[in-house]
């Protein structure tokens, strides 16, 4: 694969120290960073204190962008490790996860997808009111395109632990999504 | 993963993006930045001491190198030579000294074309070959007065040498110094 895959015009002017280009490209994807970390820290202060600093580090550090992703693949990853760091701050351990009540759920207990009604609001909403480990696992997976493997190596833990995390997370949030469901009618 | 949920959300991907930074935020970005600029600046300047201390210890171990040599100059015999300095000792001295004049030359010329961009540096790293330079031309003066004295070139083909090396020193620096400045 060539070096220059993703090569990116705006990107270059950046790295030669075009201000101008600066403000364009973060114009770009200041806001879908936003969301992203939104996600996960689940506040927006400490969310916007996250897109600072990963911007401010990716401008910093632009000469390691080799083009051997896209830039928008390279800044997510920032942003996401920032992410999770800035709730690690907070002492949130990721090894509490297993000892959330969706634990505890029997397979048969599961809220079938189908019954549910699927709406953004809604799924936004119950994100937000999931644990921190369970909301961090979904949004690595479910929004943001990583792996297993890609999301154990962000959280530090195993591939296999993530997958059980996972499916843990996700009967967690369609056990919120009914309820809500359920309190609307 | 290919469950509904994440069907779902892929096709309303854009949807879950809907919340919005402030927008101060982007000045306070390069307000962040132009400070670290700031720090950086100030980073290169403890680098810059560093050198000049550095460069220093080196000025000293020569200067004490030159004079333990010239202390031993008259009682310890040139046992190191090799026959081809045995048949023509002034001839090959006077190559190798020829030799390294011309690096220097050559390194001096390229030092000099940083005195505009960086003249704090210039000025540190000018004062430190002078220095070297200055014992240099003792030794040269000494061997005026005593001619074939083997020791005495040794110890100014050393200054060359040294010389020399701190010049790449330098030039290595500068040249770290503006990849940094691109970057």
């Amino acid at each position: 694969m060539s070096a220059l895959l993703f090569y990116d015009e705006l990107v270059a002017k950046c790295k030669r120290g075009d201000v101008q280009s600066h403000e364009t490209l973060y114009r770009q994807y200041a806001k879908a960073m936003f969301n992203t970390s939104l996600r996960i820290v689940n506040n927006a202060s400490d969310a916007e204190d996250v897109l600072q600093e990963s911007f401010a580090s990716a401008f910093q550090h632009l000469d390691r962008f080799d083009y051997s992703s896209t830039f928008g693949a390279w800044l997510k990853r920032i942003v996401v490790n920032n992410s999770i760091n800035a709730l690690r701050k907070k002492k949130l351990a990721f090894i509490d996860i297993s000892d959330c009540n969706a634990g505890e759920m029997k397979d048969t207990e599961a809220p079938d997808e189908e019954d549910i009604q699927l709406k953004v609001e809604a799924i936004k909403k119950a994100m937000v009111l999931l644990p921190n480990g369970y909301r961090s696992v979904l949004s690595l997976l479910l929004f943001e395109g990583y792996d297993y493997e890609e999301t154990g190596e962000i959280l530090n833990i195993s591939p296999s632990t993530v997958r059980t995390q996972y499916h843990r997370a996700k009967q967690k949030l369609l056990h919120t999504l009914k309820q809500e469901v359920m309190d609307e009618r | 993963m290919n469950d509904k949920l994440k069907k779902f959300i892929d096709a309303h991907r854009e949807a879950f993006d809907s919340e919005n930074p402030d927008p101060k935020l982007y000045r306070q970005l390069r307000e962040q930045l132009k400070g670290n600029i700031i720090k950086h600046k100030a980073d290169q300047k403890k680098l810059f001491r560093f050198i000049a201390v550095a460069a220093s210890v080196v000025i000293v171990s020569v200067s004490l190198y030159v004079i333990f040599q010239k202390k031993n100059d008259a009682t310890i015999p040139g046992s190191q030579m090799t026959s081809e300095i045995s048949s023509n000792p002034e001839g090959v001295y006077a190559k190798q000294i020829d030799q390294y004049q011309q690096i220097i030359d050559q390194q001096q010329a390229q030092l000099k074309q940083v005195q505009y961009e960086h003249p704090d540096l210039y000025h540190q790293f000018t004062d430190d070959i002078n220095q070297l330079d200055s014992a240099y031309r003792i030794l040269k003066t000494t061997l005026e007065m005593n001619p074939n004295t083997e020791m005495l070139l040794e110890a100014m083909i050393r200054n060359l040498q040294i010389q020399s090396e701190l010049l790449t020193r330098q030039l290595s620096i500068i040249k770290e110094i503006k990849q940094k400045s691109k970057a």
